[in-house]
């Protein structure tokens, strides 16, 4: 039995060290906070030690990143009950300087990117999830059905109304900022 | 034409679409919408992705460490009260039986049988204390002299304790 016990905890480590960064990425981009994504990731990963012997193990990503999910809008849902207004200090993210040419054109690429992050934490859900998960985690549309509990095609159909509300809301914000 | 849009940038369009697609955009509004969406999508691909800091997985795997180390000390204990009842039990138990036996056994063993005499036995020894005693008595007066308590002790307690031993005897053996 005990022997039964080590395994799984083996196995435990060996998707903490494989799954942790996807799950914060997701949660940092969803809530556009490091310090709550930090807690998201840790309450996730509790829970998938706690309902280890339920997982098949082919399918651990999507669940992980539906509990994920979750526990974002449930952070989100907190934080509205606080009547908090928190816009997400996407500015704190730390984006990559761009890989222009000149350092210009690579402030310029970090600048972009600021304002993506804004306006990606500003479109509802589940269009952001999806979003995030396509563009940014670059899953295949078979690994965000089974994540969102969606049908593929209405996966396709949020994807692309998400896209559309990213662009609304960039030009909106890149307008406000050049005002 | 955003589904278009879309499908373009997906290189889901098959290329003589493809080839429409761009002649059709030229000095049109789409043109910019198309520049926006692949930046867009340039962009959020670009977008870094955040590692996750070490001390978040290294508190959940001492949790779960110190879980799974609870849970071995939780299963050792109930195996250990397990095996309390699965040998101890019986063994107290067993002690438990043989205290009652050896109690019951003490308790109810018949005590040693108190020698019973016959009045006219009682009687017959009291005249002869009395008869012994007249004796001594006698005997004093007769030479003046006192006799000794151990004499009597010897030779008069003595004997009658003898005597009365050996009467006894006979019906001890008819009891059993």
């Amino acid at each position: 039995m005990s022997i039964l016990f080590g395994q799984a905890q083996r196995r435990f480590e060996r998707s903490v060290r494989k799954y942790q960064h996807r799950i914060y990425g997701f949660a940092v981009y969803f809530l556009g906070d490091k310090v709550e994504a930090q807690d998201v990731t840790q309450d996730v990963l509790l829970r998938l030690w706690q309902h280890r012997d339920e997982i098949d193990e082919t399918r651990v990503l999507g669940w992980l990143l539906r509990v994920t999910r979750n526990a974002c809008v449930d952070v989100l849902r907190k934080r509205k009950a606080r009547s908090k207004v928190m816009t997400a200090d996407t500015d704190a993210l730390g984006y990559a300087p761009g890989d222009g040419p000149t350092p210009e054109a690579r402030a310029e690429a970090a600048d972009f990117q600021g304002h993506l992050g804004r306006a990606l934490s500003r479109i509802a859900e589940p269009y952001r999830s999806i979003v995030i998960l396509r563009e940014v985690q670059e899953l295949k549309y078979e690994e965000i059905s089974g994540a969102m509990n969606l049908p593929l095609n209405t996966v396709k159909v949020y994807l692309h109304r998400g896209r559309k509300m990213l662009r609304e809301q960039l030009s909106e914000v890149m307008h406000r900022e050049t005002a | 034409m955003d589904a278009r849009v879309e499908a373009y940038l997906d290189d889901d369009l098959p290329a003589d679409e493809r080839v429409l697609f761009e002649q059709g955009l030229a000095d049109t509004p789409w043109d910019a919408e198309l520049f926006m969406a692949r930046q867009i999508r340039d962009g959020l691909r670009a977008l870094p992705e955040p590692m996750c800091p070490p001390h978040v997985a290294e508190a959940v795997l001492a949790q779960v460490r110190r879980e799974a180390r609870a849970s071995w000390l939780e299963r050792f204990h109930a195996w250990m009260q397990q095996q309390f009842m699965v040998l101890w039990q019986p063994a107290l138990a067993m002690t438990v039986v043989v205290m009652l036996v050896v109690s019951a056994a003490l308790i109810g063993r018949p005590a040693s049988p108190e020698p019973s005499y016959q009045p006219a036995e009682v009687e017959q020894a009291l005249a002869e204390i009395k008869l012994a005693l007249g004796y001594v008595s006698e005997a004093s007066r007769q030479t003046g002299k006192v006799v000794r308590d151990d004499v009597i002790a010897e030779r008069v307690v003595g004997q009658m304790q003898h005597a009365l031993n050996t009467r006894q005897q006979p019906s001890d053996d008819t009891q059993r």
